[in-house]
C-alpha cells in the first residue's frame, strides 16, 4: 500500500512539474545517481528541476525522485530556498524521506550569472537595407539567429564551466511498516516492530563541473541505522564518503547544436564514462550492524547514456567488497549488474 | 534623443520665435516603448525599429541592449499627429520569463496602451533561447 501511494507520489510530481515553467536546466553530468550502490537512495547531487531515477540490479532495487520546487517560484527567492530539494525514494522496500540545500553558483540568477552576462555584448539586427532583396536579407537573418543562439548558448556553458554545488542534506528511511499494533510474531519474546526509522542520514556533497564533459563529486555521510525494527537494536554509527567522476566519451548527434534541448538546456546527446567509489564503516555498536556487516568499499565503473532529456540509462558494475566482525572475513569482491534509468518522464 | 528648437530657423528668428519654437516641441507627441517583465529574469533587446512614410529607422546601433530589472523602456521618436507608424522589436529570453507585456506611451496627449500581447491584462510567457519577435502598427493620436 505505502509501495503504491509513494508511486502514485513520485508521478503526480513529474506531471506537475512537466506542466510548469521550467527553468535554468542543465544536463546533469553529474546527477543524483552518481553513488549507485550504498547511498544511491539519499544522494541528492543535481543541477536538475527534477530528476527521477530507478535502478534494477540482484540486491539494489530503488525509485527515486528530487525535486527543486522553488525553482518554480516566478520571484527568485534566496539561493538557499532556491537551491532547496526534496528527495523520495524507495529502496528495498525502506521509504526515504529528505530535504537539502546548499549553493549553486552555475545558477544565471547567482552574482556570478549577473557577472557573466554583465561581460557579453550581443549583437544587434538591422533592418532591411534599401536596394537589398528580400533573399539576400533573409540569409542574413539566418546568419543572424545562429550568432544570436550561439551567444546565448556560450553564456549558459559559461556558467555551466568550473562551476560547483554545495548540497548539505539530511534524510530519514523507515522500515517498511510504521504503524499498527506491536506484535511479536516469531514469539522469541521481542516486538518485531518496535522501531518505525530504520536510518537517519546526513550528508555534505560537492559536485564541481569542470565543463558540459568532465565534472565530479565528492560526499561525505554520516548515518545512524538500525539493523531491522525489531525491539532490543541499537543503532550503529557510520561514517562514508564517496567519490565520483565522470567524461564524455562519445556524442551520439554531432548536429546537437541546433537541437531545440541544446539550446535550452545544453543537452547534448552522448555516452559518459565514470567510477564511483563508495565507502562506509561502522564505528560501534559493531554487533548491531546490518547484516553483520561493519565495512563496505564499492567501485563502480559505469557507462551513461544519455539519449535525450527524459531518456537516459546507466549500466554499471560494482565491484564489492564486505568485512564482518564476527567472520572477519572479507566477503568480496563480487560482480553484479545495476541498470537504472533516470529522468523518466 | 529628444530635439528642442526643432523649428527654430537660424537664418531668421527673434526672441518671440524661441519661445514659439519650445512651445512646439512640448506639444509634439513624444511615443515611448516598454517592456515590462519577470525581474531578475534576463533579456537582450537586439533590434528596434521603426518605419514611416516607407522608410525604416534601426533605433539601437553597435551592441543589443541587456536588461533584468524588469522594466525597459525606448524612445521611439517625436511624430505628428496623425501620422501611422510601424514599430518592429526583437527580444531574446537568456532566461525564463514568466511574465512579459510590452506597452507604449503617447505624449501629448498622453496616451497608453498595452502593444503585446494585444489582450489588456494578458502576458506572455517567454521560453528560454525563443526569440521574442513583433510588429506593430500605431496611428499617433
Amino acid at each position: 500500500m505505502k509501495k503504491n501511494l509513494l508511486s502514485l507520489l513520485l508521478c503526480a510530481i513529474v506531471n506537475l512539474v512537466n506542466a510548469q515553467i521550467q527553468d535554468d536546466i542543465y544536463s546533469s553530468v553529474v546527477g543524483p545517481n552518481n553513488e549507485p550502490v550504498i547511498f544511491n537512495a539519499i544522494n541528492m547531487n543535481s543541477y536538475d528541476l527534477v530528476s527521477s531515477n530507478v535502478q534494477f540490479s540482484k540486491d539494489n532495487n530503488l525509485q527515486k525522485l528530487v525535486f527543486s520546487p522553488f525553482k518554480l517560484l516566478k520571484d527568485i527567492p534566496h539561493p538557499l530556498l532556491r537551491n532547496t530539494k526534496f528527495n523520495i525514494s524507495q529502496k528495498n522496500g525502506i521509504s526515504t524521506f529528505g530535504v537539502g540545500t546548499g549553493i549553486d553558483n552555475s545558477s544565471a540568477f547567482s552574482k556570478r550569472g549577473d557577472k557573466l552576462f554583465d561581460e557579453m555584448d550581443f549583437p544587434v539586427k538591422r533592418s532591411k537595407r534599401d536596394g537589398e532583396s528580400t533573399q539576400e536579407y533573409e540569409v542574413y537573418k539566418a546568419k543572424f539567429n545562429y550568432t544570436l543562439d550561439s551567444l546565448q548558448t556560450t553564456y549558459h556553458k559559461k556558467l555551466l564551466t568550473n562551476s560547483f554545488q554545495l548540497t548539505l542534506a539530511m534524510n530519514t528511511s523507515l522500515f517498511s511498516v510504521i504503524g499498527g499494533d506491536k506484535v511479536d510474531k516469531d514469539n522469541d519474546g521481542l516486538i518485531d516492530n518496535q522501531n518505525t526509522v530504520e536510518s537517519y542520514n546526513y550528508s555534505l556533497s560537492v559536485a564541481y563541473a569542470f565543463s558540459e564533459r568532465t565534472a565530479l563529486s565528492a560526499s561525505i555521510h554520516n548515518i545512524r541505522q538500525l539493523a531491522d525494527a525489531s525491539e532490543g537494536q541499537k543503532r550503529v554509527n557510520y561514517l562514508g564518503v564517496s567519490f565520483s567522476f565522470t567524461n564524455r566519451i562519445s556524442v551520439l548527434d554531432r548536429n546537437y547544436k541546433f537541437s531545440d534541448e541544446y539550446k535550452k538546456s545544453l543537452f547534448i546527446p552522448a555516452i559518459f564514462l565514470g567510477i564511483t567509489i563508495e565507502y562506509l564503516d561502522a564505528q560501534n555498536n559493531l554487533r548491531f550492524a546490518k547484516d553483520g556487516i561493519t565495512r563496505k568499499l564499492v567501485f563502480t565503473p559505469y557507462l551513461d547514456f544519455k539519449i535525450n532529456l527524459k531518456n537516459q540509462f546507466r549500466i554499471g558494475v560494482p565491484i564489492q567488497k564486505f568485512e564482518s566482525i564476527s567472520t572477519e572475513v572479507v566477503l568480496g569482491p563480487y560482480i553484479q549488474w545495476g541498470f537504472s534509468l533516470s529522468n523518466l518522464n | 534623443m529628444t530635439k528642442l528648437f526643432s523649428e527654430l530657423n537660424l537664418s531668421q528668428f527673434e526672441t518671440g520665435d524661441i519661445l514659439k519654437s519650445f512651445q512646439r516641441d512640448l506639444i509634439s507627441p513624444q511615443l515611448y516603448l516598454t517592456f515590462k517583465y519577470t525581474p531578475k529574469r534576463k533579456m537582450v533587446f537586439y533590434h528596434l525599429s521603426v518605419k514611416i512614410d516607407g522608410s525604416t529607422k534601426d533605433l539601437l546601433e553597435k551592441n543589443a541592449i541587456k536588461g533584468s530589472d524588469g522594466n525597459q523602456t525606448f524612445f521611439i521618436g517625436e511624430f505628428k499627429k496623425g501620422e501611422e507608424i510601424e514599430i518592429s522589436y526583437g527580444v531574446l529570453p537568456i532566461t525564463e520569463v514568466p511574465e512579459a507585456i510590452a506597452l507604449i506611451g503617447q505624449t501629448n496627449p498622453q496616451e497608453a496602451y498595452q502593444v503585446d500581447p494585444a489582450i489588456p491584462g494578458k502576458t506572455k510567457s517567454l521560453e528560454r533561447s525563443v526569440n521574442w519577435e513583433n510588429t506593430i502598427k500605431y496611428k499617433i493620436k
